[in-house]
């Protein structure tokens, strides 16, 4: 039995594995059809099995596909939603391509657990115990913050120092904010940004500017809590003394 | 402190120099609504004994508001709007250290803002949190309580110290000490030295008093001198009697604080776990605690008033005292002058046998 | 200027005190006045009242002495043993009064002025400081009558008083 994708007969589950990723909605309702479960069922009943039990389970295509792909294919290259990665380094040089903003799909990497998962299967864990450690370490933070978690497991497996915003790579902050000050017009969203950003949080874990980074940060989130108190307090007061005098 | 500034902050600590920035920051926090409100609350919480509140006015008065950087700027501003929030009564108001005679804003104990579960609110809204469990609204009351139990134990100690002071005159006031003993004994000296003068048998001297002759210097001793040491006489006793008076409750606690402080720390701590049970009937009952601010205050009662200790200094600032007490001096001055004046004169009047 | 007039110029200085000066400390005065007049009024009485006695003989010798630059050559034994008596009864009047007050300013608590006065604190209040009156002014006007003989000043209107108390030999 042979199955059909793209205009090629595929009858191995190992190549049909490494294309599976280029089309991850498409797969995701044929992993749940009979066709293409028949197909695997006949070549490896255990590993049919495995991608049943994952359908019922609500994961985004994406990441259906690649978990399913993985129980096909357990030594092959990262690849999810239209992307390939040969290295994790790669993998986290795309993340930060994107910054200041975030990849969606590559977000699902970080909250899906999904390099580490890749770890596992490949046994690079048991190679690299203290990089598989800081991966697990990131992506479980990804449950209190995943955009930090996103831009610091970006910077953990690209192992940059450097800060990206834009498509630009800016050796630090000061070389940042210089360009930015001369680019940019609206300083006050810059400003607002780079406040709260995980960007900047993640970029102070893994630079050698930690310390700088780290006394912005403290002072704006002191400032703000404290500002925040002030104002809510006071308008607790106000309304209570409207109610008095109303 | 807006969102462009926030930038430059960043941009600061990576290595920019910013300070054309900051050129009209000071203007600005100084016009801010928070600077304002801190400004105002201060004046009223100077009244207060609480350890809150003097932290608060003292950080009002060494604050600095002059930035050159805007990190500083960031950092002034971040303490104004601490020290605004916490210069409102609910934060620095301790229910044992309550003036008996306040009259502000806030009527009970349920205004007070206290920590629970992460988040600081008014009493009563803890109270009435379904949301917490009272366990928890428990151990909060009375880790609060605590702090205001520790609190009051320093103004009754900074108020034995204070009382102490007074009682044995530190080295700064060895001079003051030195000069009420003076006082003291110039007043017996004068009036002791009058008498003598009219007791003592002179004729030479006596006959000025019913032939006064103005070239003569003992006439003057024999009419002026008199008149000065009454009116000497009568300020200086009608002066002591009213210092004797704003001192009493001052005095009265400096005798029973040297002789009873145990028992005022163990009345605090009592009044500690009073207020503790008090507070837990509301909790457990879901009562909303109201008029009751003063309740639990022990600075002023039955054992003593720990304000007049504290806020004796203030006494010597009143009017009436300090009119008193500048007539005095200018009265003294002049008797004494009158004193070193008769006293020669009668000396050399008696030695010689001579009509001066 | 006379004796009666300096007498009446001398109230306020006892008068203001018992008017002004706090509970806890009339206390004090009235309790020192009273143990130092106790004593010397008791002892001016046996002296007035048996002259002859041998306690004014040792008075009046034990004074006489350091006093005789007051008394004047033309007074009687009498008015001298009077003026000796005087100043010494006045000297124990002092002394009493100032270990009085110096025990009570260790042992005295008194009691809390913060409490509102009641009646009864008031009541008690105005006797302390009548009697401390009392014992203060008045001693101080016997006083001064049992030695006007000394003074340069006329008995002025208190002399019928004067001479009810001290009568001068003609």
């Amino acid at each position: 039995m042979t199955y059909p994708y793209d205009g090629k007969e595929y009858d191995s589950l190992f190549e049909l594995a490494k294309v599976m990723y280029r089309d991850g909605e498409f797969f995701s309702r044929e992993l749940r059809k009979e066709t293409l479960l028949a197909f695997i069922e006949e070549k490896d009943p255990r590993k049919a099995d495995k991608i049943k039990r994952l359908s019922p389970l609500s994961y985004p295509d994406d990441v259906f596909v690649f978990l399913a792909a993985f129980v096909l294919n357990p030594h092959m290259s990262f690849r999810i939603g239209g992307y390939l990665f040969k290295t994790y380094q790669e993998i986290g040089e795309k993340m930060l391509s994107y910054s200041p903003n975030i990849n969606n799909v590559l977000l699902q990497i970080v909250s899906y657990q999904l390099i580490s998962k890749h770890m596992h299967c490949t046994q690079f864990d048991l190679d690299n115990r203290h990089f598989f450690e800081a991966v697990v370490k990131i992506e479980r933070q990804a449950d209190k913050d995943r955009e930090k978690a996103y831009f610091s497991l970006g910077y953990l497996l690209s192992g940059k120092k450097t800060i990206i915003y834009k498509g630009v790579e800016y050796k630090d902050v000061y070389n940042l904010t210089y360009y930015l000050a001369k680019k940019e017009k609206d300083l006050r969203s810059l400003g607002a940004y780079l406040s709260s950003s995980p960007l900047i949080e993640a970029y102070r874990d893994f630079s050698n500017e930690g310390e700088e980074i780290e006394a912005y940060l403290h002072v704006i989130k002191s400032y703000e809590r404290d500002r925040q108190n002030l104002n809510a307090f006071l308008e607790r007061k106000r309304q209570r003394e409207k109610e008095r005098h109303g | 402190m807006n969102d462009e500034m926030k930038f430059y902050l960043l941009a600061e600590l990576s290595g920019w120099n910013c300070h054309t920035y900051v050129k009209d920051e000071k203007k600005r926090i100084q016009e801010s609504e928070s600077y304002r409100l801190l400004k105002e609350n201060v004046h009223k919480a100077r009244r207060h004994l609480s350890g809150k509140a003097r932290e608060i006015v003292r950080g009002y008065e060494t604050l600095k508001i002059d930035p050159k950087t805007v990190y500083q700027a960031f950092l002034v501003e971040n303490t104004i709007d601490y020290l605004c929030l916490h210069s409102f009564p609910e934060y620095y108001l301790n229910p044992f250290a309550v003036d008996p005679d306040y009259n502000g804003e806030i009527s009970s104990l349920g205004e007070l803002i206290f920590e629970c579960a992460g988040e600081e609110k008014p009493l009563n809204e803890i109270i009435l949190d379904d949301n917490v469990s009272s366990r928890i609204k428990k151990e909060a009351v009375a880790y609060r309580l605590d702090a205001y139990l520790s609190d009051m134990e320093n103004i009754v100690k900074h108020s034995i110290e204070q009382a102490k002071k007074e009682a044995f005159h530190p080295k700064r006031d060895t001079i003051s000490a030195v000069l009420r003993f003076c006082e003291g004994a110039f007043f017996v000296l004068a009036n002791v030295f009058l008498a003598f003068i009219f007791i003592r048998p002179f004729d030479i001297f006596f006959s000025f008093l019913y032939r006064p002759d103005p070239t003569r210097l003992m006439t003057y001793v024999l009419y002026l001198y008199p008149a000065f040491v009454f009116l000497y006489d009568v300020v200086f006793v009608l002066f002591q009697s009213y210092r004797a008076r704003l001192r009493e409750s001052f005095e009265y606690a400096r005798r029973f604080l040297s002789k009873n402080a145990d028992s005022v720390y163990e009345s605090i701590r009592d009044t500690k776990e009073r207020l503790y049970d008090y507070i837990c009937g509301a909790i457990n009952n879901r009562i909303e605690l109201a008029g009751d601010i003063k309740d639990f205050s022990r600075l002023k009662d039955s054992y003593i008033d720990l304000r007049a200790v504290l806020l004796y200094g203030n006494l010597k600032k009143r009017r009436s005292y300090r009119f008193l007490r500048g007539l005095l001096i200018a009265l003294t001055t002049i008797t004494l002058f009158l004193f070193v004046f008769s006293f020669l004169v009668y000396l050399l009047g008696s030695l010689f046998e001579v009509a001066i | 200027m006379s004796l009666s007039i300096v007498t009446f110029l001398l109230l306020p200085l006892f008068l203001i005190p018992a008017a002004i000066v706090p509970s806890n400390r009339m206390k004090v005065y009235f309790v020192s006045s009273l143990l130092s007049a106790l004593p010397a009024g008791i002892l001016l009485a046996i002296c007035l009242l048996l002259p002859d006695s041998g306690l004014v003989q040792t008075l009046s010798s034990l004074m006489e002495p350091s006093l005789s630059f007051l008394l004047l050559p033309g007074m009687s034994l009498a008015e001298r043993q009077r003026i000796c008596i005087l100043f010494f009864l006045l000297s124990l009047y002092f002394l009493v009064y100032a270990v009085s007050y110096i025990l009570q300013k260790i042992f005295f608590l008194g009691s809390n002025v913060t409490i509102q006065s009641r009646p009864t604190k008031v009541i008690r209040h105005v006797v302390f400081a009548t009697f401390f009156f009392l014992c203060t002014y008045l001693f101080l006007v016997v006083f001064l009558a049992g030695i006007r003989q000394l003074l340069p000043l006329p008995d002025g209107f208190l002399s019928p008083l004067f001479d009810f108390l001290f009568p001068l030999e003609a």
